[in-house]
């Protein structure tokens, strides 16, 4: 299978620590931002949805 | 906490996770910018009216609603170049390509390391910069903007001491000389030696405020140096420039 071959030669090719590492602290912000959103945004639907 | 982790399930993770990547995307695109600072105003705006929220002070949430939306309508007006340069990248990025070009960008590399070479044979000053992850749009929009494609002969010729554009630094993004006469901001690091000139602090003060790699030519020696992460490494042959700038802009 020709796809698992790019496939794995693509995961060979990620450096897991540098990934995490590399900006870390605008991932991290990035990360809480997009959860504090997505908390306020569904609590907003679920609401909508009650009424 | 407890009712975020019941209401928690493979859709909602997805959605966090997306929402993650273009909260993200946004950020690297600002970051190096102005906007960088109306950011900032966004954040107070936001943590100040969840606070009004949960402190159930229904007054100060209402005028803080009708900020927001004003705010909104005045940062798209003040923005537009910047919201229009952001929709055309995003039009013109491969999501899915995460293949790096290597090849091409040995063959832009291959384009710097002659320049210069020749700079440094000449005893001609330069100053490049090769922007890795963060923006440099604060400094490109110092100098003039180019967008040209990257050959030895441009470079050799921004730097020429009777060229209108010797001054300051070559700005390179991917595979184009975006900018020249860029202004980059001095460093004030006192272990760097006293006999570097003004263009080796600009070198190492650029590669401590952002992540790129700044290549120097002095002007007086012809030593040929580069600044990463506020370190400068000097006297490097061409051949010792290209195998770490390789290193440096391959790696992922």
């Amino acid at each position: 299978m020709e796809w698992i071959k790019i496939v794995k030669r693509w995961l060979k090719k990620i450096d897991l620590k540098m990934a995490v590492t590399y900006n870390f602290w605008l991932k991290l912000v990035a990360l809480v931002i997009a959860v504090i959103v997505w908390y306020y945004v569904s609590g907003e639907i679920t609401q909508g949805i009650q009424i | 906490m407890t009712s975020l982790v019941k209401i928690l399930n493979w859709k909602s993770i997805l959605e966090i996770i997306i929402l993650w990547m273009v909260i993200y995307r946004i950020f690297l695109f600002l970051k190096g910018t102005k906007a960088v600072y109306l950011l900032r105003g966004i954040i107070v705006l936001v943590i100040s009216l969840l606070a009004f929220q949960l402190l159930g002070l229904p007054v100060l949430t209402r005028i803080l609603t009708y900020l927001f939306a004003f705010f909104l309508i005045l940062v798209a007006i003040i923005f537009q170049p910047e919201l229009r340069e952001g929709l055309i990248r995003l039009g013109r990025r491969h999501i899915f390509h995460m293949e790096p070009q290597i090849e091409k960008m040995e063959q832009v590399l291959r384009e710097i390391v002659s320049s210069v070479g020749v700079l440094s044979r000449k005893k001609i000053g330069g100053l490049i910069a090769i922007k890795r992850e963060m923006g440099l749009r604060k400094y490109t929009e110092s100098g003039v903007v180019l967008d040209a494609d990257i050959t030895s002969e441009l470079v050799q010729n921004i730097f020429y001491p009777s060229a209108p554009l010797h001054d300051g630094g070559v700005i390179i993004e991917g595979s184009r000389i975006v900018a020249a006469a860029c202004l980059f901001p001095l460093s004030d690091n006192p272990n760097i030696e006293r006999t570097l000139g003004m263009r080796h602090r600009a070198a190492v003060g650029l590669s401590e405020t952002a992540d790129s790699v700044v290549i120097v030519v002095s002007e007086e020696t012809g030593i040929i140096s580069l600044a990463i992460e506020g370190q400068l490494t000097r006297r490097l042959s061409p051949n010792d420039l290209f195998t770490i700038l390789k290193g440096q802009l391959t790696k992922t």
